[in-house]
């Protein structure tokens, strides 16, 4: 496509040549190398404050820093293999960070000295995948292992079950309900979820409530809808469903997922998915779709009498060089930002932190819009940093400046 | 212009037209070199030969599944030989990098002796017996009492299993978690499908799973198949499971087909 056809679309603003592109678009504000080798951004998790952030590494380390300056805290050093989930605990004991790993542990650090203060052993060669914590009185901590699942007292650190018979591969997921905390649900790469009620002895034979099977590894769950009565599933074959766990059925099942997403924006072809993100204020479902060159967008899912993956309503470009594996809002409304316009931070195998901005301005959301992505071409890239460039000098280069600098501090902090 | 062009433009014309020629064409390329002008051959190597060193070549696969055909019919076994695919990965750290697990569909049913047992309501029962599938209703589930033992049985002697609405949801309070360890918890099977489709499309889905080592294999076909069935499913294997890696055939760094008693065949 020329620059002629271009511009005949430009004038066509308000009436888009397909689906309604209309979404928001989001800058850079900061970017933090976190390493300076081939290793990973995992996960990015917040403190129920967001005074600090914690970020998981494929080095073995959980590193803290400040979601609003980008200044690096410390870091959690223990872990002897690969970090599969981190997360702060509830309001209950607020500095206190929860990690789990390959290495058969979840660990409990102080994310103020940035010491261990206890340690799960979930027996020797059990991989430890994930953990919630959750039970009838909040006691539980359930981890789920290469195909077992473990359950501890967390006050007594005392081991009160061993769950091996519901799943013959790893556990990739376990969540307690969010409103339904005696109720555990597990997910697997066998291909099923499986329910459990966790109150008094538990065992497989009779806790075991129901049984969903997706037919192929599953990736990542999570709850959703009125009462989180709904649950949606990402597999490794980058396949979407979601199923309303009390009737034990399929509410809509995306098997072409990544086909529908890259319909529903005119950049690249969405590779794979980083995550689902769930509303409860406005009761919607976010599907966020990435490209392996770095871009990712949100999109709508409709699981209701039309089963669809609706228009990207949220755009991230230019922030990172490869596959993004974590996306943390800080509001759970895409498009929705803080007091400071952030709107969130995003982690990825090009071992950054990126955070974004949302640029609140109208017409610079519409000349994007119109100039850069209706029209598929390499031209793209040099297009956007053009209009960035016409429109916002300032903001590029106070940009830069933040960017070099929290390089620096932070290759400092770690050397 | 001389000897050496000739095999590449041969190459090119039969990459272009193998799902549309019969294969008796293919095996006399000259009879098309002489045919071609200048202009022709240019073109066709301008557009296809980007993509040809990339990808697997569709007549390298062909010529293979052939070699595998005519080697195995040499010596008779008492079984039909099972078709695998191997693959070989680079550049893809199994720790890191994301889960290389799923399940996929071929096109044809690569195991078609796969023993499949309907655990149907009354309507499903009777359509089971219709197409000669075996089915277990409710009140014979309820016979196995919750016993493993029995439970372990069952699940030994099939394969996979299928079942109804109203009786999957039953199946942890009737059976026990016995099925899922077995890794042969039922699919699901709605009234509003066929159930011989649904039985197809069992036989049909394959598992592939990467673990610790950059290695796999995927049973595609067997031997008693048509070499374009086994064409066709290895081409759809291929692809789909490329299409999930990142760096899509630069993670690729070799493909391997073999049959069962016979010795690996490199494609890519």
């Amino acid at each position: 496509m020329d620059i002629a056809e271009g511009m005949e679309i430009e004038e066509n603003i308000s009436t888009p040549t397909r689906n309604n592109f209309n979404f928001k678009r989001f800058g850079i504000k900061n970017s933090i190398q976190t390493n300076f080798g081939e290793d990973y951004v995992f996960e990015i998790v917040a403190k129920d404050d967001w005074t600090s952030i914690a970020v998981s590494l494929s080095t073995n380390v959980v590193k803290l820093y400040s979601p609003h300056t980008g200044q690096y805290f410390g870091e959690c050093r223990g872990h002897s293999s690969m970090i599969h989930k981190i997360s702060f605990a509830g309001p209950s004991s607020p500095h206190v960070l929860y990690s789990c790993s390959s290495d058969s542990t979840v660990r409990a650090w102080d994310s103020r000295s940035f010491q261990q203060v206890a340690c799960i052993s979930s027996g020797p060669s059990e991989e430890v995948f994930s953990f919630s914590f959750g039970g009838a009185d909040g006691n539980l901590i359930a981890a789920g292992c290469n195909s077992q699942i473990r359950l501890w007292d967390w006050r007594t650190m005392k081991q009160t079950a061993c769950l091996e018979e519901s799943h013959m591969d790893d556990v990739t997921q376990v969540h307690f309900v969010p409103s339904h905390q005696n109720k555990l649900l597990s997910a697997s790469v066998d291909g099923l979820m499986c329910l459990f009620d966790t109150s008094g002895e538990i065992n497989d034979d009779d806790h075991l409530l129901s049984v969903f099977n997706m037919g192929t590894s599953i990736g990542k769950v999570g709850f959703c809808g009125q009462a989180d009565d709904k649950l949606w599933c990402l597999t490794h074959i980058e396949t979407l469903s979601v199923w309303d766990w009390n009737e034990s059925r399929t509410e809509a099942n995306f098997d072409y997922a990544r086909a529908l997403a890259s319909e529903s924006w005119t950049l690249d072809q969405v590779d794979y998915f980083v995550d689902c993100h769930y509303s409860p204020e406005e009761d919607r479902l976010w599907v966020i779709g990435g490209t392996n060159a770095g871009t990712f967008g949100y999109f709508p899912v409709n699981f209701g009498s039309t089963k669809t993956i609706g228009s990207a309503e949220a755009v991230f470009q230019g922030g990172h060089t490869g596959i993004v594996r974590s996306v943390l809002p800080v509001s759970s409304v895409p498009g929705r930002t803080n007091s400071q316009g952030i709107f969130g931070w995003t982690g990825g195998e090009d071992g950054r932190m990126c955070c974004w901005l949302s640029d609140e301005s109208p017409e610079t959301n519409h000349s994007w819009v119109s100039s850069t992505l209706v029209e598929k071409s390499h031209k793209i890239h040099r297009k956007r940093h053009k209009s960035l460039l016409e429109l916002r000098p300032f903001f590029l280069k106070s940009n830069v400046c933040v960017v070099m600098f929290y390089a620096s501090v932070s290759y400092l902090w770690n050397n | 212009m001389g000897q050496n062009m000739k095999p590449v433009r041969v190459y090119l014309w039969l990459e272009l037209s193998y799902h549309y020629t019969h294969t008796a064409l293919a095996h006399k390329p000259y009879h098309f070199s002489s045919g071609f002008s200048l202009n022709s051959f240019l073109l066709s190597h301008l557009t296809l030969s980007p993509a040809l060193s990339a990808k697997l070549q569709s007549e390298v696969l062909r010529e293979t599944i052939t070699q595998i055909v005519s080697d195995a019919r040499e010596k008779k076994r008492n079984f039909t030989e099972t078709v695998e695919l191997q693959i070989g990965l680079k550049n893809y750290d199994p720790q890191k990098d994301k889960r290389f697990s799923g399940s996929v569909r071929l096109p044809h049913i690569p195991r078609p002796k796969m023993k499949i047992c309907m655990l149907g309501d009354a309507q499903h029962v009777e359509e089971a017996e219709k197409i000669g599938l075996e089915s277990m209703d409710v009140e014979a589930l309820k016979k196995l009492n919750k016993n493993k033992k029995l439970v372990k049985k069952l699940a030994k002697r099939y394969h996979a299993f299928l079942a109804s609405e109203a009786v999957i949801k039953q199946i942890p309070r009737l059976l026990g978690p016995g099925l899922n360890k077995a890794g042969k918890f039922p699919t699901l099977v709605t009234h509003q499908e066929s159930l011989e489709s649904k039985v197809n499309e069992t036989k049909a889905t394959i598992k592939f799973q990467l673990k610790k080592v950059l290695c796999m294999g995927v049973a595609v076909g067997n031997l008693d198949m048509e070499e374009k069935q086994l064409f066709q499913n290895i081409q759809m294997s291929v692809n789909f499971l490329v299409s999930l890696l990142k760096k899509n055939w630069q993670n690729v760094r070799c493909l391997y087909l073999k049959s069962t008693m016979g010795k690996p065949q490199r494609i890519f």
